[in-house]
This record gives C-alpha cells, structure tokens and sequence, in this order.
C-alpha cells in the first residue's frame, strides 16, 4: 500500500511539473504564433469572420439572423461564426482584449470603445470608404452615434436616439378621473395623489436598474431651461451642479414625496415593474421607446405615452422638441488585429445597415442610424405612428451625452437614492458636486 | 410529561428542520411557474397549473446532456485533485516537524481572501499561456487552486487535534511516513474528507463567473451557463431559468441524501479507528 | 520520533505539488496586483506609475467608508447566526436522546447544496414589502412592524447578510458537527461522572477541545463578511444608491463598470491586508486562551 501509494505521488508531481513545464514553454510558442500571421486571404476562397454580437432572445437573435442572412447574398464567400454575447457590462469582450483574443467583429457601447481605443483594441475607421457611404445615408441629427466627441469613428451604429416616454393607461385614468395629458408638475402630484387614494401605484418604474432613474430625472432636466444635457456635468472646471439639474432634482424629490413611486421600486426588476403596468396594478410606466410593442400587445388601445411634464404649460409646449436621449457612439466594431480587416470593416458597416434596415421594415421603428429606403412591411403600433409624425420631425435638440464614467455612475447612484423616502436634494447635490469636483479640475 | 417536555425542546429543531427545506419545495415550485405567478400571483405556494414547458424550454435551448457531463467531469476531477493536494499540504504543515511550517500556512491562507474578479485578467492569461482555453483544464486548474486554502486549512485544523500517541505507536510499529499517513492519519479524518468533498463539489459545480470568463467553446460549457439562454435583453423567464436551476440541482441533493449516510458511516469507522 | 517526522524527502513531496499550482494561480496573479495598485491603469493598455496615489485617493473615498462599515455588520451577522446557532444544532445533532437526528441533519445542509442564485431569489420574493412573507408574519403577529426590506439604505444590508448567513449555516454546522465526533467518547464519559450535566459537560470538555475547528469557523465567517458581494449583487446590486458596497464591491465597480484596474487592486490589497490581519488576531486570540 505505501510503495503504491509513493508511486501515485511521484507520478502526480511529475504530472504538475509537466504541467507547468510545458506552460512556460507554451507562452513563447504563442507568441511565435501571433507573429507569424499569415495574411494568405484574397481570392475567392472562403472568409471567415468571428462576430462577438447579442443573440439571445428573439429582440437580439431576429435582426442578427435577418443581416447574416442578406450579407450572405451579398458576399457568399464571407461565413460568419457567431460568438454569443449575454449583457455582463462587456466583461467577457475586455477579457479577450486582455488574452489578445478579439473577435473580428464585436459590437459594443461607448464606453468600451473608449477603453479599447486607448489600448489599441479598436480599428480607427475614419479613411475607409464604408465610413463615408454610411455618414452620407445617416438619419438627421444622429451623426454622435458615428463620430465620437474626439472626432474618429470606431463603430457602425444601428439604432438612432433612443428615449424614454411615460406610458399611461388611460382607462385608469378615466376612472380616477384625471385629465390626460398631464402637463405640469402640479398636475403630476395631483394625479399621484388620486391615483394612490384608489389604491393605485400612480408610476411603475424598474428602479433596480439605475440606468432608468436616470433617465427619469432627465426627463425632468429637459424640461429646465439653459441646459443642453448631461454633457453639461463633465465641462471642465464647472464644480457645482448648474441651477436646471438643481431644480429638476428638487421637481424629482415632490414627486417621489407624492408618492409617485412605489415603496419597493428600487428593488424591482422589469419584469415586475411591466407586470404593475399590465396587470392594472399600475397607472403610468416609464421605459424607452422599444416598450411600445409590448405595451400594444399588452394593452391594446388602452395605452398611449405623453410627454414629460414642466413647470408650466407654457415650458411644457416649448419642452416638446427636447429630447431626453442622447447618442454616444456604439454598435460593431472593428478588431486591428482581424486577419481579414477590410473585409470585417466591410461586414460591420453591413450588418449594422441591415439591423436598422430589419428594424424599420419589420418592426416599423423610425429609430434607426441610417435611412432606410426599403417600405416598412407590418403594421405599425400608433404609439410609434406618433412618435414617426409628432416627435421626429419636430425633435429640435438632444440631450449632450456624458463621457466620465465616474460622474455618470454617481449621477445613477444618486437619482437611484432619490427615490429612497428621506434622501433629500441636499444629499443628491453633494454627491455628484464631490465627484464633479474631482473629475473636472 | 417528560415525553411533552422533550417534544417541546425538540420543536425548535423542526422548525429550522422546515426552513431548511423549504427553498427545495421552493425552487420546483417556481420553475414550473411563469414570471406573472412568481412575482405577482403566487410566490410562494405550489404551481396551480405546473408549466412543464419551462422544462421542455430548457431541454430545447440547450445540450442539457452535455452540459451536465462537463460539469460533473469538471467538477469530480477538481475535487479529487483538491482532496489529495490538500491532505498531503495539511499533514506537512499540522503534523510533520520543520521550520517555515507556520508561513506555509500563512501563505496558503492568503489565497481564501482574494476576490476573484481581481485575479479574473490574470487568470485568463495564465489559462491562456497554459494552452488550456477552451479544454477542462481551463476550469480545473483554477477551481483545484482556488479551493486548495480552504480545505487545507479544515484538514490543518482536524490533524492538529489528533494526539501524537498514534503516531508514536505507528512508528514503533515500523510503518514508514507515507504508510502513516494513508493508514492513521487519512482514516481519522475521513468525517472532514467527506465534508471538505460534498462542499468543495459543490462550489465547484455551481460555478459560473470564471466558466463564463473562460469557456466559449460550446462543447466544454457547464450547467450553470445554461441559466444564459433565459436572459432577454429587456426581460427574463424566470420559471426557465428555475427549471435550469432546478436540474443542476436536485441530481446533486439526491446524491447528497445517499452520501450523507455513508458520510455517518465513515464517521463511526473514524472513531472506531481511535478507539 | 522527531527524526521520523522531519524526514526533508518527506516533507517536500507532500508539499509541492499544492504550493505548485496554487503559486502559479493564485500567488503570481496576489503579486500582480499588488505591483498593479501603484499604477495608473485601465487593465488594457499602458500602465504609468501612480506611487501611492491609489492609496491616498481611496483613504478619501466615501465608499470606503461604507464598505467597512457594511463589512462589519456582514461579519456579526454571519458569526452570530452560523456560529451560535451552528452549535447548538451540532451539540443537538450529535445527542443520542434526538429523535430522526440523521434527518434533522441531511435537511440542514440543503441550503448549502442550492445555488445562490435560487436561493436569493427566494429571500427577494420574502422580503417584498407587500406580497412577502416577512412583512406578512409580523401582521400575522399583530406586530406593527413593517419594513421596506431591501430598500431601505439601513435594514438591507442586515437583511442581506442574514441570507447569506442562513444559507451557509448548514456548512458551519457540519463542520462543527464533524469536530464534536471527532470527540473520542471517553472525555464526555469522565465529564458526566464526575456529575456535569450534559451541556454542562460540552461546556467545559466538548467546546475546548474542538478548539481548532472553531479557529476555522472564525475566519471563515469573518473573512467571508468581509468579503461579501455576490448576494449583494443578485439582491440589490449595491443599491439604493451604494448603500449596500462592500470592498468585493468597490473592486467589481472600480474594475468592470470605471475601467480604473489600479485603483481596484489598491481596494484588493486592502481587502486581502484586512482579511490576513482578521486571521492573525483570531489565531492569537484563540492561543492566549489556551494558555
């Protein structure tokens, strides 16, 4: 039994040894690899692309199968092979960065971009002829969803400027007897009040998501006038919050003190926060454009979306062509170290093309980067009409996007926080002052 | 009387015996539910209506059978290597006499307290480096090194109790070092093999930041990745993601239950061995 | 004896093949942050040299502060409930007078066996202010009490940790109860002689002997209160605002979400420095008593 059992121990500390060995060679085999790339492409032959790209549920698998499916019509010899990404905040993508294993195509947001284009993870895209064709079929007033604030471009994006809308259940409404739409602050508060009288939730909010808390205080900071958005937070040398965000955020405190919002709201998800809206529990739901479909196959006729509220109806009517979204650059992206980079250049201004082009057409949203010439093929909700008739042409500003993560993050942090009963406006001043402070000296 | 006074005293422990299980009853419950119930309607009590679909969802999404094997060959590998790893280190440091014993044990303690979303870069250039992307061992080496503190440190602390008699008598006997301790030492703390195995299997079957981090291949991908497919972009089925759960887990309670009372019995043979 | 037991062949055979792999894996990266955290770094591209920059701006930091602060509370929590009531089902466990004690002990450990993931998300559904059970029971109870559980910046984190703590009791209680067999029976036997009663007898012969067990149950709850974050992160993401941070946390937070690796290696060595002096008081605490 000892003898035995010496024998599996030397034979297992050979096995490490080996192991490790073979690990210490391998690092340099590796990089002998990389170096001896051999750029045998051209011909005819077949291409190759790794595409890193959301695929997971029928809102993300639809339009990437629509656009693999006409980019193999155009260019037969180009085969796809699809790398699933899930939403982990790019986790995974700045992990292959770090291993040096980019996929060819990869779409992203603008704030990995930003990384990736100090480490030289991204393909500068400004001088190939792909990047002109697509500025030229652009939408209007969307080109900062292509050039980013330092001039390049290092992403085709698909959607456009996507927002955010209060969607209201006007039988509800009708019950309780408010008048739609609501127009002002007051008017708000007043119909929170009554809302929360009949046992309503007056607004369901998905408030375990920062993201849409911020996007609600925006909303409100649209309605203030001498602001141009978020943007305004990270100029250099301004310290102190200026007046519009101050008084937003005291608009937002009166109405979380109304009531407006559930007690449980920062802990709740969206698919608790749909089901108060659906289920009749909820009176009002704030979410982004992309919810009108559910809401019309949820709800039918019964729902329509208004616009934010201001302090009067005079700020109101003059608020409407504010826009409270903003575009940062976005969408596939090129990695320099692709074998195959002009083709992957090609194939990501394609495929972004043809998901606003999937977008339009089968799901009649007239958000999209480009314009897109082909008819739309389904019915569209008129929630959507309104927004194709009513909000787009009109649409004289966006909201400037933000870049500083960390000024970003505490802005999230804190209109999370300004819905928890007791946080005050003081608090939520402080809070992003500080890091105001800090990043813009 | 005296038989109502010890029901009384034994209570508490049913109670906790029901808070115990429940979240077993739980979990089945809700992975045969759809998100209306489990939010809204009916969180906590048995399906009304049991949704089997969530279940055929889950079979259909993805390789269930695959994913399974590479979880239980992932993890049984990465157990047995922590076992025998571990119980050499400890006997070493609790048992054997030498100098730097003490900062050897301060040394494998550090490791427990590194978060992994630090080491989470580097380990995925080691793996790389290694040749091991995309093969079991870019999940085995990480989880054998990344239980190795913890269960050395329970092996340390059960060898450092047992009394230097039976070694004495071992090596008045004759027995070499090695038959020591496969013979006295190995037996007597087989309750804190069986308890170090059940926990270190667990951890590792359900595992999932650095098998997600590390495996992209779809052949090598273990169970908890399937939790994935059930994600949307804007919402998630829950009852999917409960089935998901649901299979990873009841195959490891079941094993559980039977491995418990082997667990019993080793016990009784450990101390027989002492007595 | 002593010669038997210092056999150098021996002690290096037992030895290498674990600190092998867990130098490469677990080591190498330790020191890599450690060198990383006077970096200026976005974990990408060039690194420049920051000094102790990091480190000044962290002692700064009001998430610190927080972070410690809910680490404490973690590390209570955690010891109080999985330590204290671990014992108490152990020592009850292990008498022969219970009734089903095999049963009573299979189910304790069920917790432990399900994923966190299930398991938070059942202590979500309890915790709901409205539909929950909690909030149900104390009504149920005419108590008037009623609380927003995970939204409040307080009562979350305790809440939080309870979750954790309840879950991983059954691990602390099978260790514990592995310590109390591993008793031989004889001490218990001279205890009750000499007229102890019972728990008494666990007092004064069960508990002092199983010294070392409870060494490791210290550290565990402690270092692991200290750490905490992936409850955090299923049940509240941290939130409201950054009420729930932890130092885990601030590293995913700083490292993921900011890009800014130099500074969340700086928060791991304070992590890891934290958790390594925890150990070390528990073990000088748990020697001096001894003596």
């Amino acid at each position: 039994m000892g003898k035995n059992y010496r024998k599996a121990l030397s034979l297992l500390t050979a096995t490490v040894l080996a192991l490790s060995l073979a690990g210490c060679g391998g690092g340099g085999s590796d990089k002998a690899q990389k170096s001896g790339n051999t750029g045998a492409s051209g011909g005819e032959e077949k291409i190759q692309l790794k595409v890193y790209a959301q695929h997971f549920d029928e809102d993300t698998a639809k339009p990437f199968d629509y656009a693999v499916a006409e980019l193999k019509k155009e260019m037969p010899n180009v085969e796809i092979i699809l790398d699933e990404a899930v939403q982990d905040g790019y986790q995974k993508l700045k992990t292959y960065a770090a291993t040096g294993n980019m996929p060819d195509i990869y779409d992203t947001d603008w704030a990995t971009l930003q990384t990736f284009a100090k480490a030289q993870n991204v393909e500068v895209l400004d001088d190939y002829p792909e990047t002109a064709e697509f500025k030229a079929k652009l939408n209007k007033g969307v080109e900062s969803k292509l050039v980013a604030p330092d001039g390049h471009v290092y992403a085709f994006p698909y959607p456009g400027i996507e927002f955010q809308l209060i969607y209201y259940n006007k039988e509800i409404f009708e019950k309780v007897g408010i008048q739609t739409p609501i127009k002002t602050y007051d008017q708000m508060i007043e119909a929170s009040n009554k809302l929360s009288a009949a046992g309503y939730i007056p607004m369901a909010i998905f408030a375990k998501e920062k993201w849409i808390t911020t996007a609600f205080y925006a909303g409100l900071v649209t309605r203030e006038q001498g602001t141009t958005g978020y943007g305004d937070l990270e100029a250099k040398g301004t310290t102190a919050m200026p007046d519009p965000f101050v008084r937003a955020a005291e608009e937002m405190y009166k109405l979380k003190e109304a009531n407006l919002f559930d007690a449980n709201a920062t802990n709740t998800n969206y698919d608790q926060a749909s089901a108060q809206f659906y289920s009749g529990k909820a009176a009002m739901f704030v979410n982004g454009q992309w919810e009108i479909y559910s809401s019309t196959e949820k709800l039918g006729d019964k729902v329509d979306w208004m616009y934010w509220p201001a302090k009067d109806e005079a700020a109101y009517e003059s608020g409407k062509g504010f826009i409270n979204g903003s575009g940062a650059p976005g969408g596939f992206a090129v990695s320099p170290s692709s074998k195959h980079k002009d083709v992957a250049v090609k194939v990501a201004s394609f495929l972004a093309q043809k998901y606003g082009e999937y977008k339009y057409t089968q799901l009649g949203s007239p958000i999209t980067a480009i314009k897109v010439d082909k008819p739309i093929t389904v019915e569209v909700p008129p929630m959507m009409k309104r927004i194709a008739e009513e909000v787009l042409p009109n649409a004289t500003q966006y909201m400037t996007p933000i870049n500083n993560v960390q000024i970003k993050n505490a802005i999230d942090d804190s209109t999370q926080n300004m819905l928890v009963k007791g946080y005050t406006v003081q608090q939520f001043v402080d809070n992003i002052n500080r890091v105001m402070a800090r990043e813009n000296k | 009387m005296k038989q109502i006074k010890t029901a009384l005293l034994q209570l508490p422990l049913w109670i906790y015996f029901v808070i115990s299980v429940y979240p077993l009853v739980w979990m089945i419950s809700y992975s045969l539910k759809n998100n209306e119930e489990i939010f809204v309607t009916n969180p906590f009590g048995l399906p009304t209506h049991f949704r089997i679909e969530n279940y055929i969802a889950a079979w259909s999404q993805f390789n269930i059978p695959k994913y399974f094997l590479n979880s239980l060959v992932v993890s049984s590998i990465s157990t047995l290597l922590i076992l025998v790893l571990s119980l050499m280190f400890s006997f070493a440091i609790a048992r054997m006499r030498w100098k730097f014993r003490e900062s050897a044990r301060l040394y494998m303690t550090v490791g427990m307290f590194m978060p992994l979303q630090v080491i989470m870069i580097p380990l995925a250039i080691l793996v790389r480096d290694f040749h091991l992307t995309n093969t079991y061992g870019a999940l085995i080496v990480p989880y054998v090194a990344i239980g190795l503190p913890f269960s050395c440190l329970v092996f340390y602390g059960f060898m450092k109790g047992i009394p230097g008699e039976l070694e004495e008598s071992a090596c008045m006997d004759g027995a070499n070092i090695y038959r020591m301790f496969l013979q006295i030492i190995v037996p007597i703390v087989t309750p804190a093999i069986a308890t170090v195995a059940i926990f270190q299997f667990l951890n590792n079957w359900n595992e999932f930041m650095l098998a997600y981090i590390l495996i992209s291949d779809e052949t090598m991908k273990t169970l908890p990745l399937g939790l994935l497919f059930f994600q949307g972009q804007y919402s998630t089925d829950w009852g999917g993601m409960g089935a998901v759960m649901t299979i990873a887990s009841l195959p490891l309670v079941i094993i559980y239950l039977f491995f418990s009372e082997q667990v019993e019995n080793a016990m009784t043979v450990g101390s027989a061995v002492k007595g | 004896m002593n010669r038997y037991l210092s056999n150098k062949k021996a002690i290096i055979l037992f030895l290498l093949p674990a600190l092998l792999i867990y130098s490469v894996v677990i080591i190498y990266p330790v020191l890599q942050t450690f060198y990383r955290s006077f970096f200026n770094w976005d974990g990408l591209s060039a690194a420049t040299w920051n000094g102790i920059a990091n480190y000044l701006d962290l002692f700064h930091d009001p998430l610190l502060i927080t972070s410690l602060c809910n680490g404490l509370i973690f590390a209570v929590v955690l010891v109080v409930f999985q330590i204290g009531l671990g014992t108490i089902l152990a020592l009850a466990c292990a008498d022969p007078r219970i009734k089903a004690r095999k049963l009573l002990k299979t189910a304790y450990f069920i917790p432990v066996v399900l994923s966190v993931t299930v398991v938070c998300q059942l202590w979500i559904a309890m915790y709901d202010p409205t539909n929950g059970l909690i909030n149900r029971l104390f009504s149920l109870l005419h108590i008037p009490y009623q609380q927003n559980w995970l939204t409040s910046p307080t009562a979350s984190i305790i809440a939080i940790a309870f979750v954790n703590a309840w879950q991983f009791m059954g691990y602390q209680f099978s260790l514990l109860y592995a310590g109390v067999k591993s008793i031989p029976e004889q001490y218990m036997e001279a205890a009750t002689i000499d007229g102890c009663s019972k728990w008494m007898a666990h007092l004064k012969v069960t508990l002092p002997l199983m010294k070392e067990t409870y060494k490791f149950c210290f550290i565990v709850a402690i270092t692991s209160g200290i750490g905490a974050f992936v409850q955090m992160l299923i049940m509240t993401n941290g939130g409201p605002g950054t009420s729930n941070y932890t130092l885990t946390f601030m590293i995913y937070r700083y490292a993921f979400l900011e890009s800014n690796y130099g500074y969340a290696c700086a928060v791991s060595v304070v992590l890891v420095s934290l958790s390594l002096l925890a150990t070390i008081v528990i073990n000088k605490t748990f020697d001096r008593n001894e003596a």
